[in-house]
């Protein structure tokens, strides 16, 4: 069984944190390795080849940006980064760097595991990206093939921005997309700083898919690094 | 005035005395009873001396003198003496009349000097008792003015320095002309070397007026410009003196004020300490308390003999406790960045809608089993804010009025376009604020339930934050019950050109889409 079980590396330096992160991964299953520096989790990742990485951003010799760098020159394995509340500008950083989401400390136990379940997902699906041709979450439905989108089996009509909005977030749910990383998927490289187009794009999205807007079930906020849509499990 | 009437009568006076001591003379005592007739012309000297001064009882002496050889030493109508003995007579005469008059005089200066004593000692009591009411430097200046006029007849003006390095600057707003450079000079003169420049003195005498440097017992504290009516006044040394008694009076006044305003800001700054020592108890025994119980449940939860109900309850209470110690360290480290002024403001033009729903989402814990209305006006426009901090007004506001209200209250959060501004307001059904804390609340340390949880910065924090962004939050009571805290977000600068309707963009898309289902 455990040989079927994902193999995650924690970089973390501090010892009770990782004690923590190892006493509940180990519980839920899965196979560890950890390392207490940037340098050691480089040499980690490359011996072990892990499924996930686990990684702080402050560590005490290599900046956690770089580590994320250098996995990314040849690691594919999805790398969530550990932060605190304040480092808004050092997530956007790491995730534009090739980081998949990211956690802020102080976390619960059941945030860890949702984001790292999502994660694994997607690195399964790997490249491919129309596994299926239809997409759902919660109430909402996306028929790829057909380009057309449901809420609780109703159809709303989309333009074509906010369809492909939609569409890039439901490729990557559960998962944190920054803004810049929608706004070239959805408008184009050359758009990459208009957020407000995403901000305005992603209200008007909510009037038509959200039961309340302004409490969104789905097209949740990440503030100050970009938007989710959450997976309810 | 009457000394000059005075000066006009002597002649006449000395004239008459001479002439009355004949005529009683003459009436009352034969020619041998000279020794009478002397005491006679003498009364006259005498009384003429005591009304009119030396001068004109020294000419009733002689005429008197000789209205005696005259009218009472034979030969009699004739000036001529045949004996020589009342020469001597006429001599000694002579000498009583001047010494008498001399000692009138000196009791005539001695009054008159003891009573002008008296009225500078008046003015310079009445001045100083003035003063002493006075805590403002504007109106000791204002006082020491008037009276300076009053007494000495002067004009005045004292110029003061805010600081010790400061120009000199009048003690008070008066339509007063601008001193020229020669007066500055000596002004300024005066203040830098302590001592008198200007009019009578050998520094910069073509001044208009005199400088007077004040000096208390600390140092410099003001300049005295006297200016007009001075120079016939400081002739005699008395009025110098008055003024120079004057002076040290103002600067007394001046140095009390001084030393009063030290000594307030002194118990400021003591109150500042005792307030500091108060809160890091306050925040420590805060800090402290949600440890203690992580700390003894913790230490609990080891032993074997626990229930599965108890640990799990006992988990919970952890869980809850560091979640405390998180609020608390979060607020401890938001108000440390505003008050360090390390906190920037990064604004972008964003929905107003999207800031309330991540704050709602952060709140969820906080506002469980309660309903949250969100009433937002249409025409909202895009709203430039950091929307981290903003959400942070927003969640603070919602765990106060969660905190401050009965649990299951509902809230109301609403947001209007006002006069190039946008008004947010979170409203609750609680007891509202307190009559007079309107402002306190917003005070660091500030707890509306001192002892339950907090530090009492939350509110403090939304206030830094809604000035940062140059607006304004605001609490008051709603007619109904509870409290409305109101914050405004001015729309400054040029909102983004936005092509929502999909423009160019949207042929560009639809061939990519190759003209599915979809539609606009």
């Amino acid at each position: 069984m455990s040989e079927l079980m994902p193999l995650l590396l924690i970089v973390e330096d501090d010892t009770q944190m990782l004690k923590f992160l190892r006493a509940s991964l180990a519980s839920h299953g899965y196979r560890l390795v950890d390392a207490a520096t940037g340098a050691e989790g480089l040499n980690q990742a490359g011996a072990y080849n892990p499924d996930l990485i686990l990684l702080d951003l402050g560590l005490p010799d290599i900046d956690g940006l770089e580590v994320t760098q250098r996995l990314r020159e040849w690691a594919t394995a999805p790398i969530i980064v550990l932060s605190a509340r304040g480092q808004e500008s050092d997530k956007i950083r790491a995730l534009d760097a090739g980081a998949d989401d990211y956690l802020t400390k102080p976390f619960g136990t059941g945030e860890l595991l949702a984001r790292i379940r999502v994660a694994l997902r997607h690195s399964a699906r790997g490249g491919q990206e129309r596994t299926e041709p239809t997409l759902t979450v919660g109430d909402l439905r996306v028929d790829l093939d057909k380009r057309s989108v449901f809420v609780a089996g109703k159809e709303v009509h989309l333009t074509p921005i906010e369809y492909k909005l939609l569409t890039t977030l439901f490729k990557n749910a559960g998962k944190v997309l920054t803004h810049r990383l929608l706004l070239k998927e959805v408008w184009g490289p050359g758009y990459a700083n208009n957020t407000q187009y995403l901000r305005v794009y992603m209200v008007q999205l909510r009037h038509k898919l959200e039961g309340d807007p302004a409490r969104p079930r789905y097209l949740v906020t990440e503030p100050g690094v970009g938007y989710r849509l959450r997976v309810e499990e | 005035m009457p000394r000059i009437t005075l000066e006009r009568l002597s002649l006449p006076a000395a004239a008459l005395s001479a002439g009355l001591s004949t005529a009683v003379a003459s009436a009352f005592f034969s020619p041998e009873q000279l020794p009478d007739v002397v005491m006679v012309y003498l009364l006259g000297i005498v009384l003429v001396s005591m009304r009119f001064g030396y001068a004109p009882s020294m000419l009733a002496a002689v005429l008197g003198v000789l209205c005696f050889d005259f009218f009472f030493i034979p030969p009699y109508y004739t000036l001529a003496v045949r004996d020589l003995s009342h020469i001597v007579t006429f001599g000694v005469m002579f000498l009583v009349a001047a010494v008498i008059s001399g000692l009138t005089r000196r009791v005539r200066d001695q009054a008159e000097a003891a009573r002008q004593r008296e009225q500078r000692t008046a003015s310079l009591y009445a001045l100083s008792k003035e003063l002493a009411s006075t805590r403002q430097v504007q109106d000791i200046a204002q006082i020491a003015e008037r009276r300076l006029k009053d007494a000495i007849g002067v004009e005045s003006t004292l110029f003061v320095a805010e600081e010790s390095n400061a120009a000199l600057k009048p003690a008070w707003e008066r339509s007063a002309t601008p001193l020229d450079g020669e007066e500055q000079r000596a002004l300024d003169w005066a203040w830098q070397h302590q001592r008198s420049a200007g009019l009578t003195t050998d520094t910069l005498p073509s001044a208009r007026a005199l400088y007077l440097p004040l000096v208390a017992s600390r140092g410099k504290v003001a300049v005295l410009r006297v200016g007009s009516g001075l120079e016939n006044r400081l002739s005699d040394s008395e009025a110098r003196q008055h003024l120079s008694a004057f002076a040290s009076q103002i600067a007394g006044a001046i140095e009390r004020t001084e030393l009063a305003a030290e000594a307030q800001r002194a118990e400021l700054q003591m109150e500042a300490e005792q307030l500091r020592n108060s809160l890091l108890s306050s925040v420590s025994h805060d800090l402290r308390t949600p440890l203690a119980v992580m700390t003894g449940a913790a230490s609990t939860l080891l032993e074997d003999t626990l229930s599965a109900a108890t640990r799990k309850e006992l988990t919970e209470t952890i869980l809850q406790e560091a979640q405390r110690l998180n609020r608390l360290v979060r607020n401890l480290l938001d108000m440390t960045r505003l008050e360090a002024g390390a906190l920037s403001v990064n604004k972008e033009w964003q929905p107003l809608e999207e800031v309330i729903g991540s704050a709602l989402n952060r709140s969820d814990d906080a506002l469980k089993g309660r309903t949250v209305s969100v009433e937002l006006a249409r025409d909202l426009p895009l709203v430039p804010l950091d929307a981290i901090l903003i959400e942070q007004v927003l969640v603070n506001l919602l765990e106060n009025a969660a905190k401050y209200t009965p649990a299951g209250a509902p809230l109301e959060i609403r947001a209007e376009l006002r006069s190039q501004a946008v008004e947010v307001e979170v409203c609750d059904h609680g007891p509202g604020i307190p009559a007079g804390h309107e402002q306190r609340i917003f005070e660091k340390f500030y707890r509306g339930h001192p002892g339950e949880g907090g530090v009492g910065l939350g509110l403090a924090i939304c206030r830094g934050i809604v000035l940062a962004h140059g607006g304004e939050l605001r609490v008051e009571n709603r007619a109904g019950g509870g409290a409305v805290f109101r914050f405004r977000l001015p729309l400054d600068g040029e909102p983004p050109a936005l092509d929502v309707a999909e423009g160019g963009l949207e042929e560009h898309e639809r061939s990519e889409l190759g003209g599915g289902s979809l539609r606009s």
